[in-house]
C-alpha cells in the first residue's frame, strides 16, 4: 500500500533509463468500485503526456520505469470514465450527504493488486499532512510509545465520484455514519479483484489485518485463496481462524493441498482438524467447533471462574460452561449467569443443569437447528455414543445453516 | 384612469425602492465590520502617534491607502462570493501543501499576537475609566466568547456593527479639537515622504495596521458565511467601498485631533491611552472619555473578529466544519480554536509588565511580511479564470493591486531588513 502524495513529482524513466519527466498525476478508470490506474500523466518539458499502464514496468515511490521509449509518450484526451486522481481529489474538501464539511483529502491510498494498482481509501489523518510537509519524523515522535502512526482511512466506496459545482468531494454517507476502514472492508475490496490479485493483496497485508479480512470473505474465495497463497501465509490465516471454520475450508480444498496444509500446522491444531474433517461436512460433527468452555465435576464456583479466565482466549463462547467427568463425559451445563450468582465455595454439580440437551456427532443439520430453536440455546453440545463431549455448535453457526450464506454476504451490496 | 395608473406606478416604484433599501441594509455587515476591525487597538495607537509626532503631514498616506484598501477587500469578497469558499481553502487547493501550512501557521501566530494587543487595548481603555485589567479583560473576553460561540451569524454581525458606530467618538473628538482645516487639507494632498528610519517605520506601521492579512481572510469568510449571492454582491461591493472610506475617515479625525492639540504643543505620545490622557488637560475630560470609549470599542470588535478569522482560516485549510451558526458539537474544532484564541491572549495580556509595544511590533512585523504573500495568493486566484470564471479582475483593479503589492514587498523588505541597519 502506498500514498499518492509520495508518488507525485517522482522521476519517470524510459526503457533506456533516461529521465522522461516527472510524475504529474495518476489516471484512473472510475468503472470499478475501487478505481484502477489506467495511465500515468507525466510532465515532460512543461507538457503533459501519458503512459498507458501496460507500458509501466515498475511503479515505486522512488520513481517509475517505463517499458517504452520516452518519445513514444503522447498527449491524449481522457476517456469518459477516466479522471486524474490527485487533480480531482487531493486536498479537496470532503462533505457528507448533508453538506457538512468532514475534513480535506489529506492523501489517497493506493493498493497494489498483482499487476494492477487500485485506489483504496482516503487518508484523513493529520499524520498525512505532517508527512506531506516533510515533518514525518515529528509525527512519528508524537506517536512514539503508543502504537505506530496509523493512517485514518475512509473506504473509497464511500466517496462519490460525481463532480460538484464547488469542486468539493461528496461522501455517500452522513458524517455520523462514517466508519473508518475496517478489515472487513478490505475483504470487500478483495472481492472486486481477480483471483491472483486477491492473493497479492492479502499477501501484502500484515498478518492480523489479513486474518480479519480473510474471515469476512466468502468461503469459495477463501478456498481459492488458500490454493494461491504462499504456505506460511496460508498457515497463518488458518491458525487465526476458529477451528470449525478452518476445517470447513480445508474440506473444500483438493486432497493434496489439504494434507500439505494440515501437516504444516501445530500438532494440537492439526489433531483438531483431523478430527473435525473425519465427520461428514453436513453432520453435527462437521459443523461443531472443539473450542468450548468446560470445568471438572468436582470444581467449586470460584475454581470454575478461575479456569474460565484461563480459557477465555481459546473458547468460542463463555456463556455456557460444560461440566465433564474424568472420562470427558458430559454431565451437565451451567450458564455464566448461574456461575456469577453462585457463592464461590459452592460446587458446580450442585447448581448445574443435569442431562443437558445434546446431539450425536452424526446428527443432521435439521436436528441441530431444530433443537437450538426449540430450547432457545446459545450453543448445543455434540457428543459421541459414550456421551463424551467433542464440540459445540454455536447459534451463529446454526443461523448460517438456516440462512443461505450467499444471501447473508451479498444482500446489502445489491443496493450499492 | 391614466392618472390612477401613474399613481400605482409610483407606489410600486416606491415599494421597490424601499425593498431595495432593505436588501441593501440586510447585506450590510462584512465590509463595515472588516473595515472597523481594521481600526483596531494597534491602528488607533499608530494614528494617534502619527498625529502627535508628524502633525498633518502624513494624512496623504491615508488618502492613498483608501482605494487600495477598497480594491483589496473587494477582491477577497468577490472571490468568496464566486467560489463560495474561504481564502485558506483556496490556497490549499491551488498551491502546495507546504506553502499552505506555512502561511496558515504564520497567520495563526500573527493573529495570536494581534489578539494579545487587542486585549491590552481593552486593559488600557479600562484604566482610563479606573477599571483594573484583571476585571475588565476577563469580563470582556467571556462576553465576546459567549456572543461568538453561542450567537448566530446575524446576532454576532449586529453586535459587531453596533460596536463600529462607537467610533463616531473619534469624529467628535476631532471636531472639538478645533483643527486647522486648511493645513489638514494640504497634508492630505501633498505627499511628503521622509527617508529617516523612524518615519519609514511609522509609515509601514500605518499601512500594516490598515491592511491586514486577517482582514483579508475575515472578509472572504464573512461573505461566505453570510451566503451572499452574486446578485446581492453589488451591495456588498459598495458597502466595502463605503467601509474603506469610513475607516480611513475615522483615522483622519484621530490624526487631526492629535495633530491640532498635541503636535501644536509639542507633546509626542507613544500609545492611544497616552494620547487620551494627554488630550485631557488641553481639551477637557470629554476628550479622554471619547478616546477611551473608542479604544474600548475597537479593541472589543477586533478581539471578537481575530479569533473568528483564525478559526475560519484553520478550518478552511484543513477542512473542518465551520461557521458562526454551528454549535460546539457540530464544529468542535472551529469553536475550539475560537475559545483558545480568545482566552489565551486575554490571559497573556494580563501578565503584569508585559512589554505591550514589543508585542504589537512583533505582531505587526509578522503581519507586514505575511500581507504581500496573502495578497499575491489572492491576485493569482482572482485572475485565474478556472477559479473565477468571468469574474476575474479588470485591468484597473489589477493595476492598483499589483502596484500596491510591489510597494508592499518593498516596504516589507525594509521592515525585515531594518534591524540589520539600525
Amino acid at each position: 500500500m502506498f500514498f499518492v502524495s509520495k508518488l507525485l513529482g517522482s522521476p519517470v524513466k524510459d526503457a533506456e533509463e533516461k529521465t522522461v519527466g516527472s510524475l504529474y498525476d495518476v489516471v484512473v478508470s472510475t468503472r470499478p468500485a475501487y478505481p484502477r490506474v489506467t495511465a500515468l500523466a507525466v510532465k515532460r518539458r512543461g507538457k503533459l503526456v501519458f503512459a498507458p499502464w501496460d507500458t509501466v514496468s515498475s511503479f515505486e515511490e522512488s520513481g517509475t520505469l517505463l517499458r517504452i521509449a520516452g518519445g513514444d509518450l503522447a498527449e491524449r484526451a481522457l476517456a469518459r470514465d477516466e479522471l486524474m486522481l490527485a487533480d480531482a481529489f487531493l486536498d479537496k474538501q470532503l462533505v457528507d450527504t448533508e453538506g457538512r464539511k468532514v475534513i480535506r483529502v489529506n492523501d489517497i491510498q493506493l493498493v497494489r493488486t498483482g499487476r494492477h494498482v487500485h485506489v483504496a481509501a482516503v487518508d484523513v489523518s493529520s499524520g498525512a499532512i505532517l508527512r506531506r510537509v516533510g515533518l514525518a519524523r515529528v509525527s512519528e515522535r508524537l506517536t512514539k510509545g503508543r502504537q505506530k502512526p496509523r493512517p485514518r482511512l475512509i473506504d473509497w466506496r464511500d466517496v462519490d465520484l460525481e463532480q460538484t459545482d464547488d469542486s468539493s468531494v461528496r461522501l455517500t454517507v452522513p458524517r455520523t455514519k462514517l466508519e473508518l476502514l475496517h478489515p472487513a472492508d478490505i475483504a470487500d475490496l478483495v472481492h472486486e479483484l481477480s483471483p491472483e490479485e486477491r492473493a497479492a493483496v492479502l499477501d501484502a497485508l500484515d498478518d492480523e489485518v489479513a486474518a480479519d479480512a480473510f474471515e469476512e470473505m466468502h468461503p469459495s474465495f477463501q478456498a481459492s485463496l488458500l490454493i494461491d497463497l504462499p504456505d506460511d501465509k496460508a498457515r497463518e490465516l488458518l491458525g487465526n481462524m476458529s477451528p470449525d471454520d478452518a476445517a470447513d475450508l480445508l474440506a473444500d480444498l483438493p486432497d493434496e493441498r489439504r494434507a500439505h496444509l494440515i501437516a504444516m500446522m501445530e500438532k494440537d491444531d492439526a489433531d483438531d482438524m483431523r478430527e473435525l474433517l473425519s465427520y461428514p461436512e453436513d453432520s453435527a460433527g462437521g459443523i461443531m467447533t472443539p473450542d468450548f468452555a468446560w470445568v471438572k465435576l468436582d470444581a467449586t464456583a470460584a475454581e470454575a471462574l478461575e479456569s474460565l479466565r484461563a480459557q477465555d482466549e481459546e473458547v468460542e463462547t463463555v456463556y455456557y460452561i460444560y461440566v465433564l467427568d474424568r472420562s470427558e463425559k458430559l454431565r451437565g451445563v451451567f450458564s455464566l449467569r448461574q456461575l456469577l450468582m453462585a457463592p464461590p465455595e459452592r460446587k458446580v454439580r450442585d447448581f448445574m443443569t443435569e442431562n443437558p440437551v445434546a446431539v450425536r456427532t452424526d446428527a443432521t443439520e435439521e436436528e441441530v437447528t431444530q433443537l437450538i430453536a426449540k430450547y432457545n440455546l446459545l450453543a448445543l453440545p455434540v457428543v459421541d455414543e459414550e456421551e463424551r463431549l467433542h464440540g459445540i455448535i454455536t447459534i451463529d453457526d446454526a443461523i448460517d445453516l438456516v440462512l443461505p450464506l450467499a444471501w447473508k454476504k451479498r444482500l446489502p451490496r445489491i443496493f450499492h | 384612469m391614466a392618472q390612477s395608473l401613474r399613481r400605482l406606478d409610483r407606489r410600486v416604484a416606491r415599494r421597490v425602492g424601499r425593498s431595495r433599501l432593505l436588501v441593501a441594509l440586510a447585506m450590510l455587515g462584512p465590509g463595515l465590520i472588516a473595515a472597523n476591525a481594521g481600526n483596531d487597538a494597534g491602528g488607533i495607537t499608530t494614528w494617534s502617534v502619527i498625529g502627535s509626532r508628524y502633525g498633518y503631514s502624513m494624512i496623504w498616506i491615508l488618502v492613498l491607502i483608501t482605494p487600495v484598501l477598497a480594491v483589496v477587500q473587494e477582491m477577497n469578497a468577490r472571490v468568496g462570493v464566486v467560489t463560495g469558499r474561504g481564502l485558506a481553502g483556496l490556497i490549499r487547493e491551488n498551491f502546495s501543501l507546504k506553502v499552505t501550512a506555512l502561511a496558515i501557521l504564520a497567520t495563526a501566530l500573527a493573529n495570536f499576537g494581534t489578539t494579545v494587543a487587542e486585549f491590552s487595548g481593552i486593559a488600557a481603555a479600562g484604566s482610563l475609566f479606573h477599571v483594573p485589567p484583571y476585571v475588565g479583560v476577563p469580563v470582556v473576553a467571556l462576553a465576546v466568547w459567549l456572543l461568538v460561540t453561542r450567537g448566530s451569524y446575524h446576532k454576532v454581525e449586529r453586535v459587531l456593527l453596533a460596536l463600529g458606530f462607537v467610533l463616531v467618538t473619534y469624529v467628535i473628538a476631532g471636531l472639538i479639537a478645533g483643527p486647522d482645516w486648511g493645513a489638514a487639507a494640504r497634508g492630505a494632498v501633498t505627499p511628503r515622504p521622509q527617508f529617516d528610519s523612524l518615519w519609514l517605520f511609522t509609515a509601514i506601521a500605518a499601512v500594516g495596521t490598515t491592511l491586514t492579512p486577517w482582514g483579508q481572510f475575515f472578509i472572504q469568510a464573512a461573505v461566505v458565511d453570510k451566503k451572499i449571492t452574486l446578485r446581492q454582491y453589488v451591495y456588498t461591493k459598495y458597502e466595502i467601498y463605503a467601509g474603506s472610506v469610513i475607516m480611513t475617515g475615522i483615522d483622519f479625525f484621530i490624526v487631526v485631533a492629535c495633530a491640532s492639540v498635541l503636535y501644536k504643543e509639542g507633546v509626542v505620545v507613544e500609545s492611544a491611552q497616552e494620547a487620551a490622557r494627554a488630550l485631557e488637560p488641553l481639551l477637557g475630560l470629554a476628550a479622554r472619555y471619547l478616546f477611551g470609549v473608542g479604544l474600548l470599542a475597537v479593541s472589543i470588535l477586533a478581539a471578537g473578529v481575530l479569533p473568528l478569522a483564525t478559526a475560519y482560516v484553520v478550518c478552511e485549510a484543513f477542512g473542518f466544519e465551520s461557521g458562526l451558526d454551528t454549535s460546539f458539537r457540530e464544529a468542535p474544532v472551529f469553536n475550539g480554536i475560537i475559545t483558545f484564541f480568545m482566552f489565551v491572549p486575554a490571559v497573556v495580556a494580563m501578565i503584569p509588565g508585559l512589554p505591550l509595544v514589543k508585542v504589537i511590533l512583533v505582531a505587526q512585523t509578522l503581519n507586514g511580511v505575511l500581507l504581500p504573500v496573502i495578497l499575491l495568493f489572492t491576485l493569482r486566484m482572482v485572475n485565474n479564470p478556472r477559479v473565477m470564471g468571468e469574474h476575474v479582475n479588470g485591468p484597473g483593479r489589477n493595476a492598483i493591486a499589483w502596484g500596491f503589492s510591489v510597494v508592499l514587498v518593498g516596504l516589507s523588505a525594509v521592515l525585515v531588513l531594518s534591524p540589520l541597519f539600525a
